[in-house]
């Protein structure tokens, strides 16, 4: 199943700042078992791309499709086949991880003999069994962040968005994430993952788009990217292109 | 959010509602005062009121308040003999100043020398005062004058007829007022007065404690934890995450009306007990007043009203809460929906409503006097039936109206389009609710106090303040959209001619309105006293008739035609058919004028002018027939005093089918032009 976003846009306004727009006529394809990496500074739309095509927010224009699925004609049938992730998900505090699991499987239509085992299997990957059915609220920050990784493929999904996942995390906890990130990768799973972090992008994606101001300056893998602008590192990669962007503007 | 398209997946909400519930189940610190202290607010007033009540009766019986008189006390202090409650002490050397302050006696009476059972002899010159004295430091000395006083006024009672009879005067008084009571009430319905006096209130004030929390849980308070972005990349659909949230919010407040019902039912029991240990004498004297009654069919009555007054409030309460950025901002907003629930409350503590008439159609109200006449035995099982049923569906189309918040991107995330763009698509939902609500509770509260007290310049100032300012201040200053655009500043479709068709119209639309004032007049008992007290307050009669076309005829002319065919209009739905515009601004209009004996002719005459300004284009004949359709009515008020002749009525009807007939030969021939030069 691949990823294909063509021409997607996202209309703000802003009383102070007037209309502008969070993304920009933003394409790009994501193959199974590839991860592609949207980097940029912090306001440059990264966000908002994400949210738009996980269904989150309504698209001003542009498409995007999931395999065969169209994902704003036919969200519901688009959400069952994504996970959706970012950094600020947070947790039902008054359930135990268990309780969320089930939670979020029924409601991702994950059918119920398959679901208990699916939960069960979820324990033991992230090691988090002896937690199941404490309170969500007295768990630790790296448990948490375990929930809700197990919270987003609870239903298998093909396609994984992350939206700045290691935003606030410790070392440890940024380690097992990209375990994870990886872990994904090894199954075949498109992923979609956006930072602001260059060593992260340089470390986990395939491919990276650069973003800023809600454009994509340029796409590739990093070779590519390095070849575009000759220049060695990520970040100065990235300063090159911007620098670029302001010049023609 | 299409509520028709798609069926409806229960599997969906049965999740929903269950992880509400367990969450809100899981949540002490809010339950345990939502629903155990709910249990416990029956036995509190049953049981407590009685208990204050008995210690003064206790002290009445045992105690003595401590008088002494400041002169010759003459046949007033036998009287005192006869009520224990005082003991008359002998003042000695002290002042009463002294005996007071030192707290020596409670109170000191000074009798005056001609106050005896003989005729007063110089009665016409001075009239003989009984003063009591005591220090008002002291609650307990307060309390001894208070009791003093009643006392001493039924001795003053003896004397007047002491005086009557050696004066010869037979005066016949009746011995004692006593009211029986002779309602035949429905003693399986009716609860105890005590009850009456304050269930309902509870009741309505604890449904709407029960909504608070859950509501501001529901989607601000998701949001806040970063619960919402997960929550909404599910397959759930957005109608079945409303439905089960609300379902779950409902839920809570019944519960917690059904505890404090449970409290109130089961301490008629515990209050029986505890009259059992008091002595004889005192459960006798609060046995009448402060018994509680409450029949189980009277509580199952009284808890099916509740139902859809939970489900109303649970639906407000989560459409306000969700329009809040944080659940502190969502509390601040809990604040007016209280105010708003203390109006109806306001007007069943009148009395003098009752569910067998208009009420039963007014939704709130109907369930609150319907519980209210229950709980005295006034069983009226259509009405009630009705006022279920009312509310029942105004609960479900306030559902609906409020479940699209959920799919709302500038409510969830703060995501909003330019006013410019979202005026070309009239997208203005959010501000127009928030303009329709302000000018309503501007119109309940500021309004009414303004005519009340300053009569026609409280009109004017209603008009100019409540109606226009608004309207104007959102517009233009808030959005800053097109002034000549949202305000249909043009010149209308048809030109002078639609303008002169317009105002000759007014005749028939009087005419019209007066028709169906006169049959509402025989329909509703009472309305022509208020249309008759109205009149008063305008001053039709007082006033200058210069000064009433202006302030009745011209003002509102401009003023509502502005708010409402101009800014409410404009801020309509794009997706809004003409139909549906016409009626829903025709129906406010008539809604806003806050009289449900003028809400079909001003609902009728506000379709006509909505219709009017949609077909045009312009506000400008709207503002010409509502100004001529007023100034009619007051010139014919004022100056014909509502007796309107034959002549008179032909003249109208003929002038205003002539006024149509030109309005609409102008309209079609500009639209011919139109399609000509396209």
């Amino acid at each position: 199943m691949k990823l294909h976003v063509e021409k997607l846009c996202k209309r703000f306004y802003e009383p102070a700042r007037g209309e502008f727009f969070a993304c920009n006529e933003i394409s790009f394809e994501v193959d199974q078992g590839e991860i592609f990496g949207l980097l940029g500074p912090n306001g440059a739309g990264k966000t908002t791309t994400l949210r738009v095509i996980s269904t989150i927010l309504k698209p001003t224009s542009g498409s995007a499709h999931l395999g065969d699925i169209d994902i704003f004609q036919d969200p519901d049938a688009a959400r069952r086949a994504m996970g959706f992730l970012s950094s600020s998900t947070g947790l039902y505090e008054r359930l135990t991880p268990r309780e969320i699991l089930t939670y979020f499987g029924r409601l991702s239509g994950v059918a119920e003999p398959a679901l208990k085992e699916k939960i069960e299997s979820l324990f033991i990957a992230l090691d988090f069994k002896q937690f199941a059915d404490a309170r969500c609220g007295k768990l630790s920050q790296g448990t948490k962040q375990k929930v809700s990784i197990a919270r987003a493929i609870i239903h298998d999904p093909k396609l994984m968005i992350f939206d700045e996942p290691s935003t606030g995390l410790d070392v440890l906890a940024t380690q097992s994430m990209h375990e994870f990130i990886k872990q994904a990768k090894g199954e075949g799973k498109c992923i979609v993952f956006s930072t602001h972090i260059m060593s992260e992008a340089e470390k986990l994606c395939d491919r990276i788009g650069i973003i800023n101001d809600g454009k994509i300056l340029a796409q590739g893998t990093l070779s590519e990217l390095r070849a575009l602008t000759g220049e060695t590192y990520l970040e100065e990669v990235f300063m090159a292109l911007v620098r670029k962007y302001e010049l023609a503007k | 959010m299409n509520w028709l398209n798609k069926s409806i997946d229960f599997a969906q909400i049965k999740l929903v509602f269950i992880k509400e519930m367990l969450e809100g189940i899981r949540d002490y610190r809010s339950l345990l005062p939502m629903i155990v202290f709910s249990i416990f607010i029956g036995p509190l007033f049953t049981i407590g009121v009685p208990i204050i009540a008995a210690g003064q009766v206790q002290h009445e019986l045992n105690e003595h308040f401590v008088v002494a008189f400041a002169s010759p006390p003459g046949p007033v202090a036998g009287y005192l003999k006869g009520h224990k409650e005082f003991l008359v002490v002998p003042l000695g050397e002290l002042s009463k100043e002294q005996a007071l302050s030192e707290k020596k006696v409670d109170a000191v009476i000074s009798v005056p020398e001609d106050f005896s059972d003989l005729l007063s002899t110089d009665a016409k010159t001075q009239i003989p005062t009984l003063a009591i004295y005591y220090d008002g430091k002291y609650a307990r000395a307060a309390s001894c004058a208070a009791r003093l006083r009643a006392v001493l006024e039924y001795y003053k009672e003896y004397v007047v007829n002491e005086r009557s009879k050696l004066a010869n005067i037979a005066l016949s008084r009746p011995e004692t007022v006593y009211p029986f009571v002779v309602s035949s009430t429905n003693k399986m319905f009716a609860a105890s007065p005590f009850v009456q006096s304050m269930l309902v209130l509870i009741l309505v004030f604890q449904a709407f404690m029960g909504v608070i929390y859950p509501s501001l849980d529901a989607i601000t308070g998701e949001r806040e934890r970063g619960t919402l972005e997960a929550l909404l990349s599910t397959p759930v659909r957005r109608s079945h995450l409303f439905i089960g949230k609300l379902a779950a919010i409902t839920v809570s407040s019944f519960a917690v009306v059904m505890s404090t019902l449970t409290g109130f039912y089961l301490s008629q029991f515990i209050q029986i007990k505890y009259f059992s240990f008091l002595p004889a004498t005192l459960a006798s004297q609060l046995d009448s007043p402060l018994a509680v009654q409450l029949p189980l069919p009277c509580v199952l009555l009284v808890s099916l009203m509740m139902l859809p007054l939970c489900l109303s409030m649970a639906a407000s309460a989560m459409a306000l809460a969700t329009f809040a950025r944080t659940v502190q901002q969502a509390q601040a907003y809990m604040l007016p929906l209280m105010l708003i629930t203390t109006i109806p409350l306001s007007v069943m503590a009148l009395g003098e409503v009752h569910i067998d008439g208009p009420c039963a159609f007014m939704p709130f109200l109907n369930s609150i006097v319907a519980m209210d006449d229950a709980l005295s035995g006034r069983i009226a099982p259509l009405y009630m039936f009705v006022a279920a049923f009312v509310s029942a569906v105004f609960a479900v189309t306030l559902c609906t109206v409020v479940a699209p918040v959920v799919d709302r991107e500038d409510i969830l995330f703060g995501i909003e389009e330019s006013p410019s763009r979202r005026f070309i698509e009239q997208n203005f939902g959010k501000e127009l609710f928030f303009l329709c609500s302000t000018v309503f509770l501007l119109m309940f509260y500021l309004s009414q106090i303004l005519v009340l007290k300053h009569h026609l310049l409280g009109m004017a100032l209603t008009q100019l303040l409540v109606i226009l300012l608004p309207g104007l201040f959102l517009a233009l200053l808030w959005l800053k959209l097109p002034s000549r655009a949202v305000l249909r500043l043009h010149m209308p479709k048809g030109g002078i001619l639609t303008l002169v068709g317009a105002l000759m119209l007014a005749p028939l639309s009087v005419l019209l309105a007066g028709l169906l004032a006169t049959i509402f007049t025989k329909l509703v008992p009472g309305s022509a006293a208020l249309s008759k007290l109205m009149e008063e307050y305008m001053g039709l009669n007082t006033q200058p008739l210069w000064l009433l076309l202006l302030v009745l005829g011209v003002m509102p002319a401009i003023c509502e035609e502005l708010l409402f065919r101009g800014v409410i209009l404009s801020l309509m739905p794009k997706r809004f058919s003409t139909m549906r515009r016409v009626l829903t601004v025709g129906g406010m209009f008539g809604a806003f004028h806050m009289s449900l004996l003028r809400f079909l002719p001003t609902g009728l005459l506000g379709c006509v002018l909505t219709f009017l300004a949609i077909r045009t284009g312009s506000v400008f004949p709207c503002m010409l027939l509502h100004a001529g359709h007023n100034m009619l009515s007051v010139f014919i008020a004022v100056q014909l005093k509502e007796k309107i002749g034959g002549g008179e009525l032909a003249i109208g009807v003929v002038t205003g089918l002539a006024g149509l007939a030109i309005m609409i030969f102008a309209i079609r021939s500009a639209e011919r032009t139109e399609v000509a030069k396209t």
